[in-house]
């Protein structure tokens, strides 16, 4: 029993021990944490945080690279794919390049390599380029030295090989300066914005199109625009290097070039731009809509005239006999007012000489409302109430309130009677004699209010631009593009 | 038997814009047309029913400035031109006896009125003093409403 009290004694002095400060006394506890979990597998390379996918590589921070950055070269577009990492005895073997089927971007913004593992499932890439599962063991510092970097991104495991620097295109600036005469159209192919277009998307007729497209160097440019002249396009060869070699710190900035193209006129209707560029990059298509408007420089006008004798001198003469008289005389009769079919020529001055494009835009463009006038009485009403062609002849200005509907008003020179000479009112004639043997033509000026309506086959449309604008079309105009404009 | 004899009248009528002037004495109503018109008249042959042929002109002293005639009277009697005349620049009517005993008014002559319409309104009305006068005789003079009186009227003096 006196062996029994001991172990009794040793057992409170044991559990005792903390309180008194024995920290080094302490026992393997009964109740020890749980172990933590087995660290990953390193590979010797430290993470790559911002390991993405851009351009069609797998870049990642340049700052955080690894030391040895000798590897770190800049990509082939004819290296190996990701499958040649087995091949790849060297530590610095040529650049590795995976294509866009070979990586996947999920939602959480995490790199995979083949075949998009689920998320959460410690998936990575042997040594073979095969989907190493579950544990990611092939992956060691071997790997890495040949240029694999391993990175845990938000759970699953990626490798990639670091073949680029991560690029930002710059903005698009240092836009040729535009002149009065063409359209442009600057498209911003980089950022797959439009930077400018005519207004309304409207190219005027005649008017040659230039194209001026931003873009990252190494893309070859196709740039069509559609219209009646059939489509026009123009391919530019991209002679320059790839990539500039890798610079240290910091994204490397891509300064994109602008390149020009510019088409002959279209005829007015629809004239797409559509603006591919391929190679260097994924390839990007842009269109842009865009229209050719319609001018026109004058109109045939068919109106109705409402005659006005401002000068009270507008006469007309017959022959009667008075009541209870056989003896006919000579009678005047004046009206203040005629009314007369009108025909005339409104020539849009204002607009041929002030309006970009030379013409009247019923579309939104230019549009001057106002014209000359100029015509004729086509069939009137006489001043002696009989039925008269030519009647009269009208110099004025018209105002065009819309495209078939005008209102002028004038100065008119009436075509009135006079009589001839040696008769005046009251004089008697013969019974055989008719007005026409006593009078004659006189014109006599006046004022005209003419109503205008005009049918769209009498209004004069700008002819055909085709060809008839010198310009560069976008073939010929090749050994202007490519060059960045700075 | 009733003499007829010739009384040459002239009258020379002015008529005047725009005022219905009367100018010469002659009663003128015209409304805006100027001309001069020369109106003669005078008593023709005594026809056998009685009646008086009254011969007569109109004319205007500038012919550029002629108005129409519409119509010419003779003691109420309107005129009548011949298919060639013009304007009743030559006229003539026969005056009915009747009517020239009625103008005699129980006196032994009758002057003949003649009035004129001209265009635009104008009224030319021979002076009185210039009216053809026609005598009648003193047998029959004074009956005017007799029913008329043969040969009353002395012949024309020319």
């Amino acid at each position: 029993m006196a062996n029994a009290g001991k172990w009794i004694v040793l057992a409170v002095l044991v559990a005792a021990a903390p309180a008194c400060g024995a920290k080094k006394a302490a026992a393997p506890a009964a109740v020890a944490p749980a172990p933590p979990p087995p660290p990953r597998p390193s590979v010797g390379v430290a993470p790559i945080p911002s390991l993405r996918f851009a351009n069609g590589h797998i870049v990642g921070d340049w700052a955080a690279a690894p030391a040895d950055k000798t590897c770190w070269t800049a990509d082939s577009a004819a290296g190996p794919t990701a499958y040649d990492l087995a091949s790849a005895s060297a530590k610095c073997t040529t650049g590795l390049t995976l294509t866009k089927a070979d990586v996947n971007v999920d939602q959480f913004g995490s790199v995979q390599i083949g075949n998009a593992p689920a998320r959460g499932t410690p998936h990575t890439l042997d040594a073979n380029g095969a989907i190493d599962t579950p544990a990611p063991s092939a992956l060691n510092d071997a790997d890495a030295a040949k240029g694999m970097l391993v990175s845990d991104v938000s759970g699953v495991y990626a490798v990639g090989k670091v073949t680029h620097r991560e690029t930002v295109v710059d903005k698009c600036h240092n836009w040729p300066a535009h002149d009065q005469d063409n359209a442009y159209v600057e498209v911003d192919l980089a950022h797959e914005t439009v930077a400018f277009v005519p207004p309304r998307n409207v190219v005027l007729p005649n008017q040659a199109l230039t194209v001026e497209v931003c873009h990252i160097p190494g893309q070859t440019l196709t740039v069509q625009w559609g219209g009646v002249r059939g489509l026009t396009s123009s391919t530019l060869a991209n002679n320059e290097a790839a990539l500039a070699p890798m610079f240290p710190g910091g994204p490397e900035k891509i300064e994109p070039e602008i390149s020009v193209f510019t088409f002959a006129p279209r005829q007015s209707g629809h004239a797409d731009l559509t603006i591919t560029g391929t190679g260097g990059a994924p390839a990007d298509t842009m269109t842009v809509e865009l229209e050719v408007d319609t001018l026109y420089w004058g109109s045939v006008r068919v109106g109705l005239g409402t005659l006005f004798d401002v000068g009270n001198i507008w006469n007309g003469y017959s022959i009667g006999t008075f009541a209870g008289s056989n003896q006919p005389e000579i009678r005047q009769s004046h009206n203040a007012v005629g009314f007369e079919l009108v025909n005339a020529f409104a020539p849009y001055l204002l607009d041929l000489l002030t309006c970009p494009g030379r013409g009247r835009s019923y579309t939104g463009g230019c549009n001057r409302w106002f014209a000359p006038y100029i015509g004729f009485g086509l069939v009137g009403a006489g001043p002696a109430q009989n039925i008269q062609a030519l009647s009269s002849f009208h110099f004025g200005v018209e105002l065009e309130f819309a495209q078939s509907f005008s209102v002028a008003l004038t100065f008119v020179e009436r075509r009135t009677q006079a009589l001839a000479d040696g008769y005046h009112v009251g004089s008697p004639v013969s019974g055989g004699m008719s007005v026409a043997d006593v009078t004659r033509d006189a014109w006599q000026p006046g004022m005209a209010l003419v109503v205008n309506a005009t049918p769209s086959f009498l209004q004069f449309a700008m002819g055909s631009g085709s060809g008839s604008t010198p310009g560069t079309t976008s073939t010929s105009g090749a050994g202007q593009s490519g060059a960045p404009k700075k | 038997m009733i003499s007829t004899r010739t009384l040459p009248l002239f009258a020379v009528l002015a008529i005047a814009l725009p005022a219905c002037t009367d100018t010469t004495g002659t009663s003128v109503s015209c409304s805006n047309e100027t001309a001069e018109a020369a109106i003669q008249a005078h008593a023709g042959s005594v026809q056998a029913d009685g009646s008086v042929t009254v011969y007569g002109t109109v004319q205007f002293s500038d012919s550029n400035a002629e108005l129409t005639v519409r119509a010419v009277y003779v003691a109420g009697v309107p005129v009548t031109q011949t298919s060639t005349d013009f304007n009743f620049r030559t006229w003539s009517v026969a005056v009915p006896q009747d009517r020239i005993a009625a103008l005699a008014a129980g006196t032994d002559r009758a002057a003949l009125p003649v009035v004129a319409y001209l265009f635009g309104g104008c009224v030319v009305n021979l002076p009185a003093n210039d009216e053809p006068v026609v005598p009648v005789s003193s047998s029959d003079g004074g009956d005017a409403g007799g029913g008329g009186v043969d040969g009353s009227v002395d012949a024309p003096a020319d």
